[in-house]
């Protein structure tokens, strides 16, 4: 079944990936089944709490698990109509940067505290446009991200927060990406901040077309920065489509819960808490429907079927038994 | 009369070679008896050492006063300030780095438990932040406990001298939504049981709004405006506040009327 009939080829195309981390003793299963396109210049966010495997999905695409504890057990990985899942070390280096490109949550733990910005900016574009005037195109990025020339002279260490994103953000636009893959982006920023990371990336996506896939545990967030939005539980990607027919009208039990907990409203019971329990309550058993411990509305069929993907509307897809009757009307 | 009053605190830092700062500057703020009143603000703005003042885990600069109940706290030290500082707890962000990994919950709890170090006491304080059950939880180490069961088990260690108030700095920011949601039905339930009074640091406006009664934003080391939460959200007057509302990401949009919500 697909899921949006693409414009153009997707940028990125995920199909049933399994990612597992282990070795045969015991495995843990981080990614499930899940399923993901990004279109060209589209903005797509991928939502969930700690655990879900949302990081765990980002760092499969530029072949970045950790070497030999994490593997890719089955699915499809395409970029740009271009299958990687098998790649070798070399293939995913040749990928990384360009056509994909990825910004983390903590620059300063990826950025090197002894080098200067610029040579650090200079290294990503020597990369990717050696016949270029190195330090015209630095100074360029750095007009990119909104930061003076000056910065280029700077240690990490001398700048704030978000000045360090902004110099990753940089460093990664110097790779010319397609697909920006931003992994947590602001959370560890103050609020007005993030509000000018996030217009930032924005801007960016629209003056280079590129495409923004945003990885992210606030729901708030996305929602005013994405055309799309992805929800996922368990190493599943449980809900998906549009960002408003999603959080406007989501049918996923999970995600209503996340909708209802991020508003840190009280609701009709007086209680702020719509979700009870926590993620790693889950048990990693393969039959039945990852949340049914959690799930008010849990029925029988849920403990012993894994439910399949059911479409809402045209692009609005959720794995929930709930909406199979949607499905039959759609 | 408050419960907690603090009186014209300033804290200057004064480092070699660098002019001194001022973190926080002349802060005059009161906490009534069941009230909870949230400071707002970001990184830097001296919230937190504003907390660690109230706590007298850090000295305010001379002129500045404590009031716990009534009681003068800034001049007390020793033996004296740690019997008068039990009714005051903390409660921090990354309740990970507050325990001693190497002791198991029943130690962390006991050590806290001045008063009344019993085994029922001890297991009652973890029925109360809803460690189910309590003998089950006893024996572990902190790293075997997850992220929202941690932070339980510092609101349960806060609990154990039982305070009127506490001082929670940032205490959901590590946790998931959903458990941020379970923490926050907790802390409500306690202060319905028990009366106790919040000073909530926070850089969440949207907790600020969730939680607490009255809200004070702090910038530059400086309360620029308080009053009561809900007022100061429809309608904030400095226009600090206007740019931390304009700022905040919510599913429902833009909040308070400052942001031009519908």
């Amino acid at each position: 079944m697909r899921m949006v009939p693409p414009v153009s080829d997707p940028v990125l195309e995920i199909d049933a990936l399994h990612v597992t981390y282990g070795a045969s003793d015991r495995v843990v299963h981080a990614v499930r089944h899940a399923t993901l396109v990004v279109n060209e210049g589209e903005a797509v966010g991928i939502a969930g709490e700690s655990g879900c495997g949302k990081s765990t999905l980002a760092r499969a695409l530029l072949g970045l698990l950790p070497e030999r504890i994490g593997r890719i057990a089955g699915g499809r990985i395409r970029v740009a109509g271009q299958d990687v899942t098998n790649y070798d070390e070399a293939q995913w280096i040749a990928l990384r940067g360009h056509p994909l490109a990825m910004v983390f949550q903590d620059p300063l733990s990826f950025l090197n505290p002894v080098v200067r910005v610029g040579v650090q900016i200079a290294e990503s574009v020597r990369q990717h446009d050696p016949n270029q005037n190195i330090r015209q195109r630095c100074v360029e990025l750095l007009d990119l991200v909104k930061l003076p020339a000056s910065v280029l002279r700077s240690y990490p260490h001398e700048l704030s927060g978000g000045m360090r994103q902004r110099v990753m953000l940089a460093i990664a636009l110097g790779c010319r990406p397609r697909l920006l893959i931003a992994d947590e982006p602001t959370t560890a920023l103050d609020v007005t901040t993030q509000a000018e990371i996030m217009a930032l990336l924005g801007s960016l996506r629209t003056q280079l077309n590129m495409a923004l896939l945003v990885v992210s545990h606030d729901l708030g967030l996305l929602r005013w920065h994405c055309d799309r939005i992805y929800v996922m539980y368990a190493g599943r990607t449980v809900e998906w489509g549009d960002t408003e027919s999603v959080i406007d009208r989501p049918r996923h039990p999970y995600t209503s819960g996340l909708i209802a907990t991020s508003r840190l409203l009280r609701g009709a019971n007086g209680r702020f808490g719509a979700l009870q329990g926590d993620v790693s309550t889950m048990d990693n058993d393969d039959a039945g429907c990852p949340f049914a411990p959690r799930c008010p509305k849990v029925h029988a069929q849920c403990r012993e079927h894994m439910p399949g993907e059911f479409a809402v509307t045209e692009s609005h897809r959720a794995k929930c038994w709930l909406s199979q009757a949607c499905d039959a009307v759609a | 009369m408050p419960l907690l009053e603090l009186r014209h605190l300033s804290k200057t830092f004064v480092r070699r070679g660098a002019a001194p700062f001022r973190a926080v500057n002349d802060v005059s703020l009161t906490v009534e008896r069941g009230e909870c009143v949230a400071l707002v603000g970001e990184s830097g703005s001296g919230k937190s050492t504003l907390a660690r003042l109230a706590l007298r885990l850090t000295d305010a600069d001379a002129g500045g006063e404590i009031l716990l109940d009534g009681a003068y706290l800034h001049t007390l030290s020793g033996n004296a300030l740690r019997r008068a500082r039990m009714k005051m707890q903390p409660v921090f962000q990354d309740a990970s780095t507050t325990f001693n990994p190497r002791r198991t919950v029943r130690a962390i709890l006991r050590q806290a438990a001045v008063g009344d170090a019993s085994e029922e006491h001890i297991r009652a304080l973890l029925e109360r932040v809803e460690l189910r059950p309590a003998a089950t939880f006893l024996p572990r180490y902190p790293s075997e406990l997850s992220g929202g069961q941690r932070q339980r088990l510092s609101i349960a260690r806060a609990l154990a001298t039982e305070p009127t108030i506490i001082i929670a700095d940032e205490p959901l920011s590590g946790a998931d939504v959903s458990i941020r949601a379970q923490i926050l039905d907790l802390l409500a339930d306690l202060q319905a049981q028990s009366g106790v009074s919040y000073l909530l640091i926070t850089h969440d406006i949207l907790l600020a709004r969730a939680f607490s009664h009255r809200i004070a934003v702090m910038h530059q080391g400086s309360i620029v405006e308080h009053g009561d939460t809900q007022a100061v959200l429809r309608a904030p007057t400095h226009a600090y506040t206007r740019r931390l509302l304009d700022a905040v990401q919510s599913v429902d949009g833009p909040i308070g009327e400052a942001a031009g919500a519908a």
